[in-house]
């Protein structure tokens, strides 16, 4: 059969500590092998990181998430990094080169690859997807950074929505269904005229991520897995609902089998699930944990593979002690759990329906079984108060027990809480008098609401520091990366400063 | 309240081992082993600071130990410490290690106890959670944790420093 395309390089792009092979790139190379497309994969973030010494890996890490970069020290590096990568591109001659961007992050690497990819001149089409390419630029075009790269011509494609389906029949003949956006659609600059793919229903009719054409010695011992997408709640301060409206999920018994078929092909014994909850269906999530227990029994020798995920907390009724026990069993090792906050009031806003009881009943049965945690926490939710603050400060003290025996491994937050376009609390805005919101801005850290005057915005970045001042008494290991989060801090408080002093002058004048 | 739990195994020959239970030279429990594997558990709140608890085997008589003709020990009635936990959380073994079994004068490193109204100390500090996580955290070689999570004492100050100046910069901000 002939095909649209013949070449197909998929590259992934940077820059987040190299854990384990992008899923991304696995799901590239999955819709390309289930095609017969021949193809090759390229982990730019890898590539960085084995270019770069780590002082100075830590040194853009520092700066490259945040779009867009202007310090030419780091520009100059970027550039001989990119000409060596560009390099193995052309070595490759591909007639298509799809471009996967995980976050907002990746945006600043992504966007360089693009420029230095046009400079060469190569005919290959380019496309490029993922959740990273959606979020507005802030500036007066309004563009989102998908838009302004076609506006650039930097790409030729770009996918919004699942492409699991539509890159199939692109990849066979070409064809340009919703959720493909173009030059010749209407997706133009500065409007919102684009296409997204419709969700998909069955996910377990979707091709398989493929890790056979990577090289998975250069990562640790992990892999993704997808079991499901979207969300069966709707936090108030979580966009996944907006990008995918409905939650979908495969079988249980499927997903426990590719994760045998991976182990089987690469060895790799530690899996991370991408799904923003393992749970969600707790008749597929059962599945798949007898699948899990019934693969282990039935394959003598094989390691215990250690699953992690994220999960979410619900009642002992729904949550009995031997479905922890299975769990143990299948190999849940780590659950990334969104607690987000000690006060039964503020979660209860949040849409999170668990009560502080669930929470010590999750907990006890954890470390009973030893499975760790990973919990997600936030500081300074619209609502939040001085004595909901508190109560999440006397949660850490409660739980600091668990962190000996590791049923809790880290305590996340990362910013004080940032105000995201296309979430409920977006849409709440009115109802919160909530001012100083830029939704043309992807970070929004600088919001006051209206309904909670005592949360300013010195006051919000005050109990951030309050908390990691806890965690730290408390002897919580803290993640490598609050380093930047804090330094990321400084700077937004530099610019609304900056602000702040231009509209004091702006008032002076006119007075 | 903090409870600390010992957890014990133990052989019977002639009866199962007893034991007294001391915090800082008060009395807090006697136990009478009457299983192979045993917990026992003591509830206390206790000033912050230093303090010692001593568990002391009681109760032993010629009967517990049986010899054969040759004096070698062909049953006898022992206890060995298994583990130690902390609100129901099981505490690394270095713990345990730490504390002396004086059946010589100077004390000796021994979780297996056979001899009458000798005793094992354990030195510990209160709040007994928190003394318990930072002697983790200050044995934790950080390069040999994971890629998402630091602790030294030197990461720590390196973050402290960040947060001073964080806050500085937030006390300059009048919104």
């Amino acid at each position: 059969m002939s095909l649209m395309f013949e070449k197909v390089l998929n590259v992934s792009s940077g820059q987040i500590l190299p854990e384990r092979p992008p899923a991304g790139l696995a799901f590239l190379n999955g819709v390309c092998e289930h095609m017969g497309i021949e193809y090759s994969s390229l982990d730019l973030n890898l590539f960085i990181n084995q270019e770069l010494d780590e002082e100075t890996w830590v040194r853009l890490e520092q700066v490259t998430p945040f779009y867009p970069v202007t310090d030419e020290s780091v520009l100059s590096i970027v550039d001989d990094v990119l000409d060596k990568f560009c390099d193995r591109v052309q070595s490759f001659d591909p007639d298509l080169i799809m471009v996967s961007v995980l976050s907002y992050y990746q945006n600043f690497w992504a966007q360089s690859f693009l420029e230095k990819l046009k400079s060469l001149g190569l005919k290959a089409k380019v496309m490029i997807g993922g959740t990273g390419i959606g979020v507005p630029l802030g500036d007066e075009t309004k563009d989102t950074f998908a838009k302004m790269l076609l506006r650039k011509e930097l790409i030729d494609y770009y996918v919004l929505g699942e492409g699991d389906m539509i890159l199939q029949s692109f990849l066979r003949d070409g064809t340009i269904s919703p959720g493909i956006n173009h030059r010749n659609t209407r997706a133009l600059p500065g409007t919102e005229t684009e296409t997204w793919a419709q969700q998909i229903d069955e996910l377990d009719q979707c091709p398989t991520p493929s890790y056979k054409q990577m090289d998975l010695d250069s990562y640790p011992n992990e892999l993704g897995v997808t079991g499901s997408r979207g969300c069966v709640r709707r936090c108030t301060f979580c966009d996944v609902g907006h990008y995918w409206k409905k939650f979908r999920f495969r079988s249980g018994e499927s997903i426990a089998r590719e994760i045998e078929q991976h182990y089987r092909d690469t060895g790799r014994t530690r899996y991370v699930f991408t799904d923003s909850l393992i749970n969600g269906s707790l008749k597929s999530f059962r599945d798949m944990l007898a699948t899990m227990a019934k693969v282990r029994e039935d394959n003598n020798g094989m390691p215990e593979l250690q699953l992690l995920g994220q999960f979410i907390i619900r009642p002992s009724r729904f949550h009995p002690e031997q479905m922890f026990r299975e769990m143990r069993t299948a190999g849940i090792h780590e659950l990334s759990i969104g607690v987000e906050s000690g006060s039964e009031k503020v979660r209860e806003h949040i849409g999170k329906k668990f009560s502080n009881e669930d929470i010590d009943w999750h907990m006890e049965m954890c470390s009973k079984y030893g499975i760790q945690n990973n919990l997600l926490m936030m500081v300074g939710y619209p609502t939040e108060t001085e004595e909901d603050f508190n109560e999440s400060m006397d949660m850490l003290d409660r739980y600091q027990k668990y962190t000996i025996d590791k049923t809790v491994r880290h305590v996340n937050e990362s910013y004080p809480l940032v105000l995201l376009k296309n979430t409920p609390l977006h849409h709440m805005a009115d109802d919160l008098d909530i001012s100083g919101f830029n939704d043309q801005e992807y970070f929004n850290v600088t919001w006051v609401s209206g309904k909670n005057p005592k949360l300013t915005i010195h006051e919000r970045f005050k109990r951030f520091v309050r908390w990691q001042r806890r965690l730290i008494k408390l002897g919580y290991w803290r993640p490598q990366t609050l380093r930047v989060i804090i330094r990321e801090l400084m700077r937004q408080i530099e610019n609304l400063s900056e602000r702040t002093l231009s509209d004091r002058v702006k008032t002076d004048i006119l007075s | 309240m903090t409870r600390l739990t010992f957890e014990f195994t133990a052989t019977e020959c002639n009866g199962w081992p007893n034991i007294h239970i001391y915090i800082d030279d008060d009395h807090y429990e006697t136990f009478e082993v009457s299983e192979h594997r045993e917990k026992v558990t003591i509830p206390f709140d206790l000033l912050d600071g230093e303090h010692e608890v001593e568990i002391q085997l009681f109760g032993k008589s010629e009967r517990s130990t049986v010899l054969d003709g040759s004096g070698k020990i062909v049953r006898d009635q022992i206890l060995t410490l298994e583990d130690i936990y902390v609100d129901d959380i099981k505490i690394p073994r270095f713990f345990m290690y730490e504390g002396r079994y004086y059946d010589v004068p100077e004390g000796r490193q021994a979780l297996t106890w056979g001899m009458n109204n000798v005793s094992w100390k354990w030195c510990f500090e209160t709040p007994l959670i928190g003394w318990v996580v930072h002697r983790m955290n200050a044995k934790t070689d950080e390069t040999a944790g994971d890629d998402l999570n630091m602790y030294s004492d030197k990461k720590v100050e390196e973050l402290t420093a960040l947060l001073n100046e964080l806050e500085g910069k937030i006390d300059e901000l009048d919104v």
